[in-house]
């Protein structure tokens, strides 16, 4: 029973899988966080960016919301675990992009629509056990979380997104807004051509019938794909939750979880993009499940309470999450 | 849709107009959308400035000349720039990217009025 509690403790810290490459980790330790040997998982978000905002406020209908991009990460995350304190996972996204957008250009507005797909930005994350404590009534664990985001994905939108912010800079001068929708260019890229650090720290608790997480995660981007470079992103998430099963062959729980994302403005030829950077508050339920101390499963839905972008964008409707994962 | 020269831009069609370049401006009522600024853009393109209001589509017209006829004056005009409705106030700059007109007249169409 004590292994299948330690299994547990490390595998609801684990349970997020936001639109990250941490999430998809988390995920992946779910069941093989105290074992030794390898853990597969795959995680999915499903996020459909059809709301158009304007410096946080919704606009009234127009021909704006047209515009949007549903956009769908599968990651398939192997983990190496070395020890019960140490592993190593690899995170291979798969990313999928359909989307209507419109572009300004000097000779008019025009639209696009169409699909992105493909590989993109692989990340390698380790794990450190720094502190883990599990008993029949009560479990803590405190995880740490390093790693590097390489460039494998497709780049060529930022490219794009350089290349038409150029050309529109020649015609308005630097400094104008640009946008005619809220879809973007660099909103479409698989990758973003940069070595990236990824840092993150969980805690997972759990008293009796009641569990409570909190993860912590931190983005720090680096210039990419024609100097383009994405904004530093942290998140803070987490919320209490309830066993309503409990028992070595089987768990299930039901977790409220609130999530505070904050993305700084992107850089574009040396300066802010100002349809970037967004501070946003999700609430909503989590669902985690284990079966046997080989596989678990989670899904979630986060719901926006508030998103307070800069400029003109889309923001996300909602987010859908969940993974599977089984432990070798 | 209204098409009315506007005086406080002739001044600006004589200043185009010194480098081969000539506008026209449509204005539904005074202060309300007009072209700001018409100027000549790398080589023998023309940048054409205007203020777009919330919910109103504007198309930048542009004609080569006016021909004397019996109804007052004919001309021919065609779009150059079409820019659909928007929720919100904004600015747009219009390229006319056509480098072998020695003369131009642009006047700016807005619907609703």
């Amino acid at each position: 029973m004590s292994r299948f509690l330690l299994t547990l403790g490390l595998m609801f810290g684990s349970g997020l899988a936001y639109a990250c490459d941490l999430c998809a980790v988390y995920n992946t330790e779910a069941n093989g966080g105290s074992a030794r040997g390898l853990t597969l998982s795959i995680a999915e978000q499903y996020i459909p960016y059809k709301t158009v905002q304007l410096n946080g406020e919704e606009l009234p209908p127009s021909i704006l919301d047209e515009a949007f991009v549903d956009s769908s990460i599968t990651h398939l995350v192997p983990t190496w675990n070395f020890s019960d304190r140490f592993g190593l996972s690899l995170n291979v996204p798969y990313v999928h992009k359909q989307f209507f957008r419109f572009q300004r250009t000097g000779t008019g507005v025009f639209t696009e629509s169409g699909t992105e797909s493909g590989l993109g930005d692989m990340s390698l994350i380790a794990r450190f056990t720094a502190f883990q404590r599990a008993g029949e009534n009560s479990s803590l664990f405190v995880n740490l979380l390093g790693g590097v985001k390489f460039p494998t994905g497709d780049a060529d939108r930022v490219a794009e997104e350089v290349e038409t912010t150029r050309e529109l800079d020649s015609i308005y001068g630097p400094g104008h807004q640009h946008a005619f929708g809220g879809v973007h260019l660099r909103d479409l890229a698989l990758g973003s051509g940069s070595w990236d650090g990824v840092f993150g720290v969980t805690a997972n608790s759990r008293w009796k019938r009641l569990l409570f997480n909190a993860q912590f995660q931190y983005y720090l981007r680096t210039p990419g794909e024609s100097d383009y470079e994405y904004g530093d992103e942290w998140m803070l998430s987490g919320g209490p939750g309830v066993y309503l099963f409990l028992r070595e062959e089987f768990s299930l729980s039901l977790q409220a979880l609130v999530v505070y994302d904050d993305m700084q403005p992107d850089t574009v030829l040396g300066r802010e993009n100002l349809n970037t950077g967004m501070e946003a508050f999700y609430l909503g339920p989590q669902i985690n499940l284990t079966i046997g101390t080989h596989f678990s499963a989670n899904v979630g839905l986060d719901i926006p309470l508030e998103i307070d972008n800069q400029r003109l964008q889309n923001v996300p409707d909602w987010r859908l999450h969940g993974g599977l994962s089984w432990r070798f | 849709m209204k098409r009315v020269l506007s005086g406080r831009s002739v001044d600006r069609v004589v200043t185009v107009a010194t480098v081969g370049l000539a506008a026209a401006v449509v204005l539904a009522d005074a202060g309300v959308p007009h072209i700001d600024i018409v100027e000549p853009f790398l080589t023998n393109q023309v940048l054409i400035h205007f203020n777009t209001d919330a919910n109103r589509a504007y198309t930048v017209q542009r004609c080569t000349s006016f021909v004397p006829s019996s109804n007052g004056v004919t001309a021919v005009w065609s779009n150059i720039v079409h820019v659909p409705a928007q929720p919100f106030n904004d600015h747009f700059v219009a390229v006319d990217t056509n480098k072998t007109l020695p003369v131009r007249f642009y006047r700016l169409m807005v619907t609703p009025q």
